[in-house]
């Protein structure tokens, strides 16, 4: 009896649950569609729409902090090396001669770029967080002085003008370049620059400024993208001349050679606009040198070889006497030594033709590399001492400094700033997310087309899925945390599978990520922060933000006419990560896209993610309701005025 | 130079003289005696230097001139943008260079980046470092494609378009932009915008000016008092017309041109000119360029420099002949016929600095000189105010 | 019962631990100066009998041995125990491995064998029809050989040419060349490419000139290598050193000199890779610390006339003393065991639904020979494809008009050899490339030009072929007649 009861009692519980089961099912299907308004959604997780709190998110949370060297700095005489620690907010201070850290300082901030003045030793340090450049006094690193910029400042330079002496910062932010005096610590002018600018150098002479752009300037999907090379009188503010670094972009680094009059700056030559059939012979991307003429023609040479790649170029430095340039390759954990002597006698027997397609000819660097020194794990600033003897390399995930005697080019040392962080798994997977050993040839890192986890611009012809088809914008990796599924047709379920071995079979060509590395991938991927959210999220709305804000989360028109579920801007843009998740169609459907639903991409940080769409046809965030918009598929906005869609505009920028 | 009329009888050898002396006037008309501009508060133009097709300029239609502070100049056209180079011969920049439209209105540079910002009649375009960046009404905040004018003031650059005034924020990018349904405006045709300090003005269509505090952001209109379309009811109660078609700013003054006469206001008075009641030359004035207080207005029937009082008009003549003539308070005018002309009576464009005067018209360009090399330098005070 | 079942686990402990260690699983680390290497008998140089190349390069008795320490010869052992004869060893990434060729009879066929370091008996891995030879070793431990064996001198004469297979762990086999000519002599680059010999077309006076060729490990992305123009005529063995380089061996009237190319420039640079002049070499191999191993017959006017080992910096001036060398036989193809870079993978991009692949080229008009302005000489307007049918025969797929700015699309027929040939306006030939190259099934291949420079990175420019429909080309009703250029 009690069995036969146990019995009965299960199966009504089975049946009950299974009534359950089905009926909630059916209950959320049909939730799902009614707050959608999208009756071809079958069942969709309740985490799509609920129970997302940005406080739980990897992102949002303190995560462990590294001694990761940014810029780098050596005194006048030589003596000491000043390192910025932009992860910690420390400026560190070395002994050159014992490599021993004498002092580390406090600078809240994020300190990133360091610079010495060449006379007296006082210490300017771009703080990239607060949007500031602050002076220290040599003797005891205090804060002497104190001037905000533009957002993001990440390098400096300095020159002495006949109308004083001046600093030029670029401003990676906000696309610009702040031209300060030194007596007072003052901004004269604020010209823009190309896209991100990334590093700045001073002409020989003192009058004009380098600033160069990290990220290319896109037209269409038939021109080449360009990352730009500012040219600004030094004294004034003027700007002289705009660059394009053709068909070149992601350069972060600057240095010219005063005996020569040449600007020379490490760069990438993507070529996104080839379908990505292969890797080998730089079909994705190579390394290169631009250099920029006394007589202001530009070469691009460059600094792969047929059959090895340093990835990621970004810091340069440049010997006094101007006989060897080095540059290190993030990716690759090298440094590149350019004996300039052996260059510049191959630019003066070269031809036109030859010059123009140097670039491209991967067996040309033999005549001038001599040689490629081993480093730790992602260098990416270099310095030399004012004698050129030590070469100062920033191994930024290693937690230390590589000194080289530039005579044998040997290493003496290391200056330790910390562990390295093996322990961190955010750490490994950053280190995996550099690493170009995972790719074919070494050719490029994960970085190279997501710096810092961000977008280069662009957009790529992935061939999995036919050549010429499909084309896909690259997406920001910020804030990517718990908005699967990815890929722009929302195929991929994770990051896991998005980085794994499809990813290895369509781009890198090689093996798959070993899945411990990939898991600490994802879990570096998941604590990237949407960009710039320290800056927006403590902000309270302007009334112009908040008619925008107003408007994004309309339900009806002004006239009262309701807004259909499904086209309204919060449906498929659901707060907090404004992404429902749910592949829609917008109406964006392109001649050669497969399909037209579309992985609805989160909009934290959007503001700095141009250009918008799965192919990145729309260059600004109006062009999405100006030239792409249809029918009002991807929002009702035919009803706007001018006002709101630029109040929108605003309001898209605070997320 | 006159010659002044000897009424009395004298005897035949004086009656000689007088008839070689009437005889000859007209010839000494025609020459062109050194001018004695000394006590002007204007340079005067001895000559037109014309230009057109044969230096490179690609249509006969020009609506701008601009010389940016490192010396090069400007033009806009019908058909593109142009600087003229070292040799003399202008350089054309179409859309196939970047500019988004070829018919260029404005041209105005921003003096510490020395970035050039034209207005077209699809978009804004800023010009630097030999290339162009594109705002239009679809790829950015720009109230309206069809910029009529632009101007640079502090870290803002100021627009007025067909549909509305814009301010854009060159360190946040951000645009603020103002019609009928946010500001005094009345309608939303601005035709014109100068900075000014710490204010803004703007030229509405049928709205007279509207001066705008960015800091405070407040509004005040100024009106035609007399709401009268044609006629200046009452004298400088206010501005002359609501249609206006250009302004501009100077040292405290603000001069207003309109299809129906001229405007000064130097923030207590004002003072208005129609063409009938005054030596202004005509009330279809299209532009203005103020330069140490003193104006230089375009208009259909040539140009005209004031300073308030003193006038001085360039007008071409039937036969395509320059004709200056200074009005003097009190005096009877100074008519003096040129070797040369303005390319064309129609005068759209107008730059002057100290060392040259320049004409954008609807047949070329034309490029005044002064009769003395630096007049402003030898000036021994501007005409104050009144 | 608990002390019952402890007992029998301790019963058979030791034999467990016996076995383990035996099978290498619990195997003692080889010491780092340790060799494999081949030893042929000094005592007869030559087979009359040969029938095939290896019977040729390894006569009865020819042996692959280990010596776990060079200056202790009486350690040495013979991993190729009760084979006739056995040469070509490779070892796997792990170092657990030695493969080689070897044949266990007289009447049998070369096959590719394999043993367990530091000592097991040879296992074979193959059972081809016409044998196998040359065996290399992936990074996933699949093994890739050439096969059949072609008779003795005429490797590249044979109407049967030897091909590239890839055994994997599942001991399914998959062909990776379709070339016309002979693939051989295998050898695994780090970045995951294998890298072959093969001919190149041959030129108008019909000579036949080699060269060196990669693929990926699924057949994929042939390409020249290097040796495209600068005259070598026959190469054995090539080799990635850890110096930068590709060594090889290059033919010379009297034996084998070792030259090599520059990774770095590999279609330029090629030289001894010696300072000094050794008689002959038969191999080069990475050695320790960025040396190189080299089995040399040193110069002429020694005693010693047996092969030899010799480890040598690259700036060596003289052989120096050798490492190894026993006098009663030829010590060839030395190379260390232990644990070497393990070659990087390559996930196929192969499709089994497909029967063809995609060509495209972005500019036929990108050549070698230009104009001082970088114009072509002349000016391709359409584009022949070629292909060799079942019989050998050439046949035309068809004609593709080329895009304005040179560039071509096509679907061409999997696993066969294709050729190209540009025409100009009026139908003239410019460019031809005999039936040489192919592409495998869903294998999506580029090209920048057509005989373009070497080594050249395409520009970013997109191929206006990609905007329109790809061109199909298929094998022709084999009732069609066949075209002879």
């Amino acid at each position: 009896m009690k069995s036969r009861g146990f019995i009965i009692t299960s199966l009504a519980s089975v049946v009950a649950a299974g009534g359950l089961g089905v009926g909630g099912y059916y209950w959320s299907v049909a939730h799902v569609q009614r707050w959608t308004g999208m009756d071809h959604l079958g069942f969709v997780n309740c985490n799509h729409c609920h129970l997302v709190r940005v406080e739980k998110l990897p992102w949002a949370k303190e995560r462990p902090r590294h001694p990761a060297p940014a810029g780098l700095a050596v005194s006048p005489d030589g003596r000491r090396l000043y390192i910025a620690l932009d992860d910690v907010n420390e400026v560190a201070e070395a002994d050159t001669a014992t490599l021993q850290v004498n002092r580390r300082i406090k600078l809240a901030g994020g300190p990133y770029g360091l610079l010495a003045h060449p006379q007296d030793g006082r210490l300017f340090v771009t703080l990239r967080h607060a949007d500031a450049v602050v002076e220290l006094e040599p003797g005891r690193l205090t804060e002497v002085a104190r001037i905000p910029v533009g957002k993001g400042p990440v390098c400096l330079a300095y020159t002495r003008t006949e109308a004083g002496e001046r600093l030029i910062v670029a401003n990676s932010l906000s696309d610009d370049a702040s031209l300060l005096s030194l007596s007072p610590l003052a901004e004269i002018a604020r010209p823009h620059t190309g896209r991100e600018p990334f590093a700045t150098a001073m002409s020989a002479d003192g009058s004009v400024a380098f600033v160069v752009g990290r990220i290319a300037e896109t037209k269409d999907f038939v021109t080449p993208a360009a990352s730009e090379l500012t040219l600004i009188r030094a004294a004034t503010g003027r700007v002289l001349k705009r660059v394009p670094l053709e068909s070149a972009h992601l350069a972060e680094g600057l240095a010219t050679v005063a005996s020569r009059g040449w600007a020379l700056t490490p760069l990438v030559k993507v070529r996104n606009l080839i379908p990505i059939t292969q890797v080998a012979n730089g079909w994705v991307m190579s390394s290169g040198l631009g250099i920029t003429l006394a007589d202001g023609q530009t070469v691009q040479v460059p600094l792969d070889e047929a059959n090895d790649y340093f990835a990621d170029p970004s810091g340069i430095a440049v010997d006094p006497a101007g006989r060897y340039a080095y540059v290190v390759s993030g990716g690759s954990d090298a440094v590149s030594v350019v004996d300039l002597e052996r260059l510049s006698d191959w630019l003066s027997k070269a031809c036109e033709l030859t010059r123009r397609e140097a670039v491209d000819d991967l067996s040309l660097s033999a005549e001038y590399v001599v040689a490629r020194l081993r480093t730790g794990r992602n260098p990416r600033a270099v310095t030399l001492s004012p004698d050129g003897r030590r070469l100062f390399v920033g191994e930024r995930l290693a937690d230390r400094v590589l000194v080289v005697d530039t005579a044998t080019r040997e290493p003496v040392g290391h200056v330790v700033l910390g562990d390295g962080g093996a322990w961190d798994p955010i750490r490994r997977g950053e280190s995996v997310f550099t690493k170009a050993a995972h790719t074919f040839q070494s050719q490029f890192s994960c970085r190279s087309c997501h710096p810092d986890g961000h977008v280069d611009g662009l957009a790529y012809d992935f061939d999995g899925d036919g050549i010429g088809d499909n084309l896909l914008d690259n997406r920001s990796l910020h804030g990517l945390a718990s908005t699967a599924p990815f890929k722009w047709i929302g195929s991929n379920p994770s990051v896991e599978v998005q980085c794994g071995p499809r990813f290895a079979r369509v781009l890198m060509r090689t093996d798959p990520i070993p899945p411990d590395d990939l898991k600490d991938l994802a879990t570096y991927l998941q604590s990237l922060p949407p960009t710039g959210w320290e800056r927006r999220r403590d902000l309270a709305l302007t009334p112009t933000q908040e008619r925008g804000r107003q408007l994004f989360f309309a339900t009806t028109r002004p006239d009262g006419t309701p807004i259909p579920r499904e086209r309204q801007c919060q449906t498929c843009h659901r707060p907090p990560l404004f992404t429902a998740r749910i592949p829609t169609a917008v109406g964006t459907r392109g001649p050669r896209d497969a399909t037209e639903l579309f992985d609805t991409p989160h909009l934290l940080g959007i503001g700095y993610s141009a250009p918008y769409l799965h192919d990145g046809r729309a260059k600004t965030l109006e062009e999405l309701w100006t030239t792409y918009q249809t029918n009002d598929l991807h929002g009702v906005s035919s009803y706007w005025s001018k006002h709101q869609l630029n109040d929108l505009i605003e309001y898209l920028k605070t997320l | 130079m006159n010659t002044p009329k000897n009424r009395n009888r004298r005897p035949e050898w004086l009656a000689g003289i007088f008839l070689t002396v009437a005889l000859a006037a007209p010839a000494a008309l025609q020459a062109e005696p050194v001018v004695k501009d000394g006590d002007l508060p204007m340079p005067l133009i001895e000559r037109f230097e014309n230009f057109g097709a044969k230096d490179g300029i690609p249509t006969h239609k020009v609506h701008a001139v601009y010389k940016t502070r490192d010396g090069h100049l400007w033009i806009g056209t019908w058909d593109g943008l142009c600087v003229r180079e070292a040799d003399g011969k202008f350089k054309r920049y179409g859309p196939e260079d970047g500019l988004s439209h070829k018919m260029v209105l404005c041209i105005t540079e921003d003096p510490t980046t020395g970035d050039l910002w034209v207005a077209t009649m699809r978009g804004l375009n800023k010009f630097s470092g030999g290339k162009f960046t594109q705002y239009t009404q679809t790829n950015s905040g720009l109230p309206n494609n069809v910029v009529y004018g632009c101007d640079v003031l502090d870290d803002m650059v100021v627009v007025a378009t067909a549909a509305g005034a814009g301010i854009l924020n060159l360190k946040t990018g951000q645009w603020r932009i103002f019609d009928h349904t946010n500001s005094l405006m009345h309608e939303p045709w601005c035709y014109a915008v100068k900075g000014a300090k710490d204010l803004i003005y703007w030229g509405i269509w049928g709205a007279g000016v509207l001066e705008y505090d960015f800091k405070k952001n407040t509004w005040k209109e100024y009106r035609d008092p007399d709401r009268d379309f044609h006629y200046d009811l009452v004298p400088d109660d206010g501005l002359i017309n609501d249609i206006t078609s250009w302004l501009s700013w100077e040292d405290g003054i603000l001069w207003q041109n309109t299809y129906f006469g001229f405007t000064r206001y130097d923030g207590k008075k004002f003072k208005t000119w129609v063409q009938d009641q005054s030596p202004l030359l005509s009330n279809f004035t299209q532009i203005v360029w103020p330069h140490r207080r003193v104006a230089w207005i375009g208009m259909d029937k040539g140009v005209s420099v004031t300073d308030g009082e003193v006038w001085v008009n360039y007008e071409v003549g039937t036969d395509g002949e320059g004709i200056r003539t200074i009005h003097r308070p009190g005096a009877q005018p100074e008519k003096t016929v040129m070797n040369t002309a303005l390319a064309n009576r129609f005068v759209l464009g107008i730059y002057v600095d100290d060392e040259e005067a320049w004409f954008a018209t609807s047949d070329g360009l034309s490029r005044g000189v002064y009769a003395n090399p630096n007049p402003y330098k030898r000036l021994p005070g501007i005409a104050a105010a009144p | 019962m608990e002390a019952r079942r402890l007992l029998l686990i301790g019963r058979w402990l030791p034999l467990t631990a016996a076995f383990a260690i035996l099978s290498g699983c619990g195997r003692a680390r080889l010491p780092a100066e340790a060799l494999v290497f081949t030893q042929t008998p000094v005592t007869s140089p030559s087979n009359p009998g040969a029938d095939t190349v290896l019977d040729e390069r390894y006569p009865p008795g020819s042996r692959v041995v280990l010596l776990p320490s060079p200056q202790d010869p009486e350690r040495l052992r013979v991993l190729s125990k009760g084979l006739l004869a056995a040469g070509s060893p490779v070892i796997s990434a792990d170092g657990t491995r030695v493969l080689f060729a070897g044949k266990a009879s007289a009447r049998d066929d070369w096959q590719i064998y394999e043993a367990r370091l530091p000592g097991g008996r040879p296992r074979r891995l193959t059972a081809i029809s016409g044998g196998a030879m040359d065996p290399a070793v992936l990074g996933n431990g699949a093994v890739v050989f050439s096969s059949p064996v072609p008779p003795a001198g005429a490797t590249w004469t044979t109407t049967n040419p030897a091909a590239l297979y890839r055994l994997n762990p599942d001991r399914s086999l998959l062909r990776l060349t379709w070339g016309p000519a002979a693939a051989v002599e295998p050898t695994v680059l780090n970045d995951g490419r294998i890298l072959f010999v093969s001919a190149k077309p041959r030129g108008a006076d019909g000579e036949i000139s080699l060269g060196l060729f990669t693929i990926n490990n699924d057949g994929t992305e042939v390409a020249a290598y290097a040796l495209d123009r600068d005259g070598a005529l026959w190469v054995h063995r090539p080799r990635e050193l850890q110096d930068g380089r590709v060594g090889f061996l290059a033919a010379t009237p009297t034996g084998f000199v070792a030259e090599g190319v520059q990774t770095a420039r590999p279609f330029a640079g090629r030289r001894a890779l010696f300072p000094f002049s050794a008689e002959s070499c038969r191999s080069v191999e990475p050695g320790g610390a960025g040396r190189v191993l080299a089995t040399l017959l040193p110069s002429l006017g020694t005693t010693n006339r047996s092969f030899a080992v010799f480890e040598l910096a690259a700036s060596a001036t003289a052989p120096g003393e050798p490492l190894f060398d026993d006098p009663a036989w030829h010590d060839l193809e030395a190379m260390r065991p232990g644990t070497r870079p393990r070659p990087l993978g390559h996930l196929s991009t192969m499709s089994a639904k497909k029967d063809y692949g995609t060509l495209l080229c972005l500019n036929v008009n990108f050549s070698r020979h230009r104009q001082a302005d970088g114009s072509p000489a002349r000016t391709a307007t359409r584009v022949r494809v070629t292909a060799l049918d079942d019989q050998g025969a050439q046949r035309v797929l068809g004609e593709l008009p080329v895009h304005p700015d040179g560039s071509f699309m096509a679907e061409l027929p999997a696993d066969r050899p294709l050729g190209f040939e540009s025409l100009d306006a009026d139908g003239e030939l410019i460019y031809r490339l005999p039936p040489t190259i192919w592409v495998r099934a869903g294998e999506n291949r580029s090209c920048v030009g057509c005989h373009e420079p070497p080594n050249r990175s395409p520009r970013n420019v997109r191929p206006k072929a990609v905007y329109e429909p790809v061109a199909r080309l298929r094998l022709a009703n084999p009732d069609l007649a066949s075209t002879v250029p």
